[in-house]
């Protein structure tokens, strides 16, 4: 049995089949009130696991660069990323510049 | 390289400069003309212009061969040149400084300032930095030019220098700004494709972008002793933060170019050559793409070239060029790498590099000179385009003098420290004249004298890199700088500027605010001003 979770979970016939069921959970403990700490708790692992996974992508991106540092493969992403922003915002102003102050 | 056939190459390249100088010096009948191109420039010759009056053979050369000693940290040089030098330069800073050109009825950065705070000073003094500071840079420019004739074409140092100047001086002197602008554009053309070639022919000399990345990756322990002690960690990773190297790559390069590219007067004058918004935005789009490429590739080619000369020499870039001269990795580099024909290209793309930039500089600091100096000084003068020619010549000659007089390997340095100065003096009163009404006279005053006295303190008694060779700190205080590590390797923009503009927002606020009706004419709507108050003149019709 995994530690910290309810017996009902581990049954694997009852994930399987409930899949669908997690919004009706969430929906469910949405009516209930919950502490503070609780929801920043639940926010920061969610927020950690957002961070856990784009490092993880960021340091794929590294690899496939062939860079040793992460911040030079940003400044390399960075810097194809601003040619296309100056790009793109001059072709879409293309005809829309006012040409008053 | 095939002497005749360069030099045929050559010829034929000075012929079309000669022709586009021509061209211009045919459309100049005025003296708007001459300063700003009569104000109806193409676009997309604007952004070119702009460009290549912004990446000089120093951007190529110079900071090319800082990339093969500090790695690709420079690309966030790159970022900056391109966020800050393109999108935020033409979409806040241009949009702006063409509008009030326009009202203020002003032809030049200077003149733009001074006119704005209604200040006769401010217009005289920063037309008198212009015209003192900015020769250093131009003569950089010119060595690294002359640095690079020399490699290409085998020829004396001296001779390349002399042959460089006459071409500028010819064509600044009859073509005026349309002719700058011309000859710019097409300068811009051939650098655009030579660099383009450059980094595909050494990408695939290495095996790909990957392969290429990797081998100097892994070239990370040949990092020599005293730059690994100073926090160099090899060339595909950033120098170790707090560290020498960090402060001269961030602080110095980064930080002073990035930023000090929005207060360059030579570039600035180019939002005022262009007849609407609209034109500004086209601009940009060609211009992003340009930038991109054209620092991109010299701080992409820097670096790698280490991979290069580690698998041809045993040696890494700053060891395989003569006498360790920084300024000579580029050209070694594709001297030994790329094929015969595409030398010449490359060379006549140096050439142009070097050429569009010292041409544009030449012409401000003569327009300084003649307009706003003499213009201001003397008692009333018919023949301001005749003052602006005096000024070009002595602009020529200053900047060629300074040549032999400023050591090798500076020319990365000494762009920095033009573009930090201006950063500092300028910028705040620039910003605030474009977008704060409250903004006094006093205060954009104590702005510009602080951020440049501020700045020029510390180069002279601070930063280590420039206080050494000045020698004016051990002449007075019997020590080389006055405080110890990081403020030694800490460029004096970082602290100049945001002293320049406490100084200038705390004097605005205590001192009285500009008349009501002037601050209406430049912050009101163009469109509206004129309607309530002038009848334009069908020209102003137009550029509105």
């Amino acid at each position: 049995m995994k530690p910290g979770v309810s017996s009902r979970y581990q049954n694997e016939g009852y994930q399987k089949d409930c899949n669908s069921c997690a919004l009706k959970r969430m929906t469910e403990r949405s009516t209930r009130v919950v502490p503070r700490k609780m929801i920043n708790k639940q926010f920061s692992s969610l927020t950690g696991m957002k961070a856990v996974f784009f490092i993880k992508k960021f340091r794929e991106a590294k690899n496939m660069l062939g860079m040793a540092d992460g911040w030079i493969t940003l400044a390399f992403v960075l810097m194809v990323l601003s040619m296309i922003t100056g790009l793109g915002y001059g072709a879409i102003n293309w005809n829309n510049g006012d040409d008053a102050s | 390289m095939n002497l005749p056939i360069l030099s045929l190459v050559v010829i034929m390249y000075l012929g079309v400069l000669t022709v586009l100088a021509l061209y211009g010096w045919k459309q100049t009948s005025s003296d708007e003309d001459y300063l700003v191109a009569g104000r109806n420039i193409n676009p997309v010759i604007m952004s070119l212009s702009y460009g290549a009056t912004f990446i000089s053979t120093s951007a190529i050369v110079g900071f090319g061969g800082a990339a093969g000693i500090f790695g690709f940290s420079l690309l966030w040089l790159t970022v900056l040149t391109i966020v800050v030098g393109v999108l935020i330069a033409f979409a806040v800073f241009g949009v702006r400084i063409r509008a009030i050109s326009i009202k203020l009825k002003v032809q030049t950065f200077s003149a733009l300032l001074g006119q704005r705070y209604q200040s006769k000073f401010i217009t005289i003094f920063s037309a008198l930095m212009i015209f003192i500071i900015m020769p250093a840079y131009t003569s950089i420019i010119l060595v690294g030019g002359a640095r690079f004739i020399e490699e290409a074409l085998r020829i004396e140092y001296n001779l390349a220098l002399f042959i460089l100047a006459v071409i500028v001086a010819g064509y600044v002197l009859t073509g005026g700004l349309k002719g700058v602008m011309y000859t710019d554009a097409f300068c811009a053309a051939l650098m655009f494709v030579g660099m383009l070639i450059l980094l595909t022919g050494t990408y695939r000399l290495m095996g790909g972008m990957i392969d290429a990345h990797s081998s100097l990756t892994a070239m990370a322990n040949l990092v020599p002793e005293g730059l690994a002690a100073t926090g160099h960690r090899g060339w595909t990773a950033m120098p170790a933060f707090n560290t020498p190297v960090w402060w001269n790559v961030m602080s110095t390069v980064v930080m002073g170019v990035g930023i000090g590219v929005l207060a360059q007067p030579q570039l600035a004058m180019r939002f005022m050559t262009v007849s609407s918004d609209k034109s500004l935005y086209r601009a940009m789009a060609v211009g992003s793409v340009f930038i991109f490429v054209m620092t991109g590739t010299a701080f992409i080619v820097g670096p790698l070239s280490n991979v290069y000369f580690f698998e041809t020499r045993g040696l890494i870039a700053m060891e395989a060029v003569p006498g360790g001269n920084i300024d000579l990795i580029i050209p070694t580099f594709i001297n030994e790498v790329m094929p015969s024909w595409f030398l010449y290209l490359f060379m006549v793309a140096l050439l142009s590099a070097a050429i569009s930039t010292l041409s544009s500089l030449i012409h401000v600091q003569g327009t300084s000179f003649g307009k706003d100096i003499l213009d201001n000084i003397l008692p009333k003068n018919e023949n301001g385009t005749l003052l602006t020619k005096v000024g070009v010549l002595v602009a020529v000659l200053l900047a060629v003098m300074l040549a032999y007089i400023l050591p090798g390997s500076i020319i990365a340095r000494a762009t920095a420290f033009w573009f930090g100065i201006c950063a500092a003096g300028f910028l705040p009163a620039l910003t605030g004249a474009l977008y704060w009404k409250r903004a006094t006279k006093a205060g954009a005053i104590a702005s510009i004298l602080t951020g440049f006295t501020v700045s020029i303190a510390g180069y002279v008694f601070l930063h280590a890199a420039e206080s050494v060779p000045f020698g004016i700190s051990r002449m007075i205080f019997g020590v080389d700088y006055l405080l110890p590590f990081p403020w030694t390797h800490i460029d004096p923009l970082v602290y100049s500027l945001p002293i320049a503009v406490m100084t200038y927002v705390v004097v605005s606020l205590v001192t009285k605010p500009l008349e009501n009706e002037h601050l209406q004419k430049i912050f009101d709507n163009t469109r509206e001003y004129y309607e309530k108050n002038e009848n334009p003149s069908n020209a102003e019709k137009i550029s509105l």
